[in-house]
């Protein structure tokens, strides 16, 4: 549940989710980019780094938390095969 | 090699229309593949486990349905992002999208009624993942059928040698993750079940 929270929030970039999403249309003309509105000069680097962080801290804390409740368990067992152990006569 | 990959992606060309941003592909690719494969794997493993009952089928079900999760999650957050630059909208409601999204609700789904559904959850868990696995024939084919501005599926096999390169490399580091994801995924049920075999001989 936390994870599908966590991946929800980061789903919405910063650079705001609630802009209306308008049907691409088909070009009749070539513009030149720095004849576009400034909110159109949107840098690639602005988008290609959060994607590439966003799977690298995705992965890394599936990991993360796969690894902590493997040791969850394995502590409890080693826990209750020790009292196992004790109570053999 | 997860490390490495972003040396070989830095030395790949940039295309001709998308230019930086299209190198979001390497990694956005290889996971939406991985999170079509781990919905097959989550749905044949489903199978397997409602017809012979085998609880080891039951494990590999339930962490192959936590990696679609995670994979699709991956390929939903970047495809997004490339969308932004390329199409110049971070969503549309194409027909690769929409199914996409559909699946990756269903493995969801998968999960919660895996957590809080209770006696009988694994086998109604089981069935739900079915529809997961029958969408993916739909979510691959629906580029090429389908009037979409998603990009069809006969990009890959025409990579030109410099791209083709660190998009295989990171397909195949992306495979490994998702084998490796699923053995520990699987091992944590295994000990569970030990942990619950351990209580049961202290009573």
């Amino acid at each position: 549940m936390m994870l599908c929270v966590l991946l929800a929030g980061a789903a919405f970039p910063a650079a705001g989710w609630g802009q209306p999403s308008a049907p691409p249309e088909q070009l009749d003309e070539f513009v030149p980019i720095d004849q576009l509105p400034q909110a159109e000069q949107i840098p690639a680097a602005n988008l290609l780094v959060p994607a590439y962080s966003f799977v690298w801290l995705a992965v890394f804390a599936y990991v993360v938390s796969v690894s902590r409740r493997l040791g969850t368990v394995e502590r409890e067992m080693e826990r209750l095969e020790r009292d196992l152990t004790r109570e053999k006569p | 090699m997860f490390a490495v990959s972003p040396l070989l992606i830095a030395q790949a060309p940039f295309e001709s229309t998308m230019g930086l941003v299209q190198k979001i592909s390497y990694y956005h690719m290889p996971a939406a593949w991985m999170f079509l494969v781990a919905a097959i794997v989550c749905g044949v493993a489903s199978i397997r486990f409602l017809f012979t009952g085998s609880i080891r089928h039951d494990r590999v079900a339930w962490g192959a349905a936590e990696l679609v999760v995670l994979f699709g999650a991956l390929a939903l957050v970047t495809g997004p992002l490339w969308a932004r630059k390329a199409w110049g909208v971070w969503w549309v409601w194409d027909v690769r999208l929409t199914s996409s999204l559909m699946g990756w609700m269903v493995a969801v789904a998968y999960l919660l009624v895996r957590k809080y559904g209770g006696p009988g959850s694994d086998k109604l868990a089981a069935g739900l993942s079915l529809f997961g696995m029958a969408n993916v024939p739909f979510i691959y084919i629906s580029v090429n059928y389908w009037r979409t501005i998603h990009p069809k599926t006969t990009v890959i096999p025409k990579l030109p040698l410099e791209m083709g390169v660190p998009f295989w490399f990171c397909t195949a580091t992306f495979l490994l993750l998702f084998v490796l994801l699923l053995r520990m995924r699987v091992r944590l049920e295994e000990q569970r079940a030990r942990l619950d075999a351990l209580y049961l001989a202290l009573d």
